[in-house]
């Protein structure tokens, strides 16, 4: 076993981080050692602390204490604190005692990077693909993205309207686009909106300004909608879903934008 | 590829123009064709009497929602009835935003709906 060590380091991954890597067993007499480097790291102003695990053998209860009460501490800052690289047991014993619901339990430096800037940078995550033109890819695509948005902490309800957005947006796309091209699906989700855009191509040169209004009177409403009519309700529902739409035309490419905040 | 959808005909006792529909799956544009040649069927052959038992429907999008629209068009048409029980709260939301929860016949489940036939 490993004698136990506290070494504190800037994060090389981001200079908001500050790295606290413990080594070998967080005994109940290693407390005070625990508390005195998360105090030292306040006292400097850093209060986003990444506690590296990924050497230590063993987690005492006590310890486990005194790292929620750092982590209390830190979240009064406006910080927090990040769990990474937890051994499988040390890592099941927390999740036995409850602590997965207080703690991020992260793999690795780079997950605790990425869980910091989404919580506090609002740069929001990017997921983008490119899907032939066929209405039978469309079905696990938009359960793709719905299941990604749930894990970035979306409700059931807003996941639902996301897939709901995304399909009705990648059949639009289809089915006006200029068979065969592909169609770009961009999703950037932030914490609070999700910003998605659907673009299809058409094959050559960029549309007419009579075919520019045609497209934009049907996708944007300028008739009233009917619900018996057979076209039109795809778009109309996304825009009912959606808190801000609208549609552009850069050459020959059609864009249709949402933004779909979320429910609080 | 594609979205796979089934759907159960249940009988329904002492009602021979009348029959339970089970869906389960995704009711999408990927399937919708072959849903509307098994209802239509089922009308011509004097099944007119329809209740669509969603408790197993996980999704519905616009397309699917105009098919339900037909069915129950038709249905009337035909002196019949198309009738939709156990929706769940999000397919419901669905077609409420859309509006066309006056137009369908919405029960919260078989057995309400059953009990208006």
């Amino acid at each position: 076993m490993r004698p136990f060590k506290v070494i504190r380091e800037k994060c090389p991954l981001h200079e908001g981080l500050t790295v606290l890597k413990f080594i070998g067993s967080l005994d109940a007499e290693r407390v005070s050692d625990i508390g005195d480097q998360v105090n030292a790291a306040i006292e400097l102003g850093r209060y986003f602390l990444v506690a590296e695990m990924s050497e230590v053998s063993f987690i005492s209860s006590p310890a486990l204490g005194e790292l929620m009460g750092c982590k209390k501490r830190l979240i009064e800052n406006n910080g927090n604190l990040y769990l990474v690289g937890l051994s499988t047991e040390n890592r099941n014993k927390l999740r036995l005692m409850g602590v997965g619901r207080i703690f991020d339990f992260l793999p690795t430096l780079g997950a605790a990077v990425r869980k910091f800037t989404w919580d506090n940078e609002n740069k929001g995550d990017l997921v983008r693909t490119v899907l032939p033109a066929a209405l039978g890819v469309v079905p696990d695509l938009r359960y793709f993205f719905s299941q990604i948005v749930g894990l970035k902490g979306y409700s059931k309800r807003d996941t639902f309207r996301i897939e709901a957005i995304i399909d009705e947006l990648c059949n639009n796309g289809i089915e006006h686009g200029d068979g065969g091209q592909p169609i770009e699906i961009s999703c950037r989700i932030y914490q609070y909106h999700i910003d998605i855009s659907v673009m299809n191509t058409r094959s050559g040169v960029s549309l007419s300004p009579e075919a520019i209004e045609e497209i934009r009177t049907r996708i944007e409403g300028k008739n009233s909608f009917n619900l018996n009519e057979k076209r039109g309700r795809g778009i109309e529902l996304v825009r009912m879903l959606s808190h801000e739409f609208s549609v552009d035309f850069v050459g020959a490419k059609t864009i249709i934008r949402v933004i779909k905040k979320k429910e609080v | 590829m594609g979205n796979q959808l089934a759907i159960t005909f249940k009988d329904i006792p002492g009602k021979a123009d009348a029959k339970i529909v089970e869906f389960l799956g995704d009711l999408d544009a990927t399937n919708v064709e072959s849903v509307l040649e098994k209802i239509v069927a089922l009308m011509n052959e004097g099944i007119v009497k329809l209740v669509a038992d969603f408790e197993k429907l996980r999704y519905v999008n616009s397309t699917g929602l105009g098919i339900l629209l037909h069915f129950s068009k038709i249905a009337k048409e035909k002196g019949g009835c198309f009738k939709i029980a156990n929706v769940n709260e999000h397919v419901y939301e669905i077609i409420e935003i859309i509006g066309a929860t006056t137009l369908l016949e919405i029960f919260d489940n078989v057995d309400e709906a059953l009990s208006t036939l």
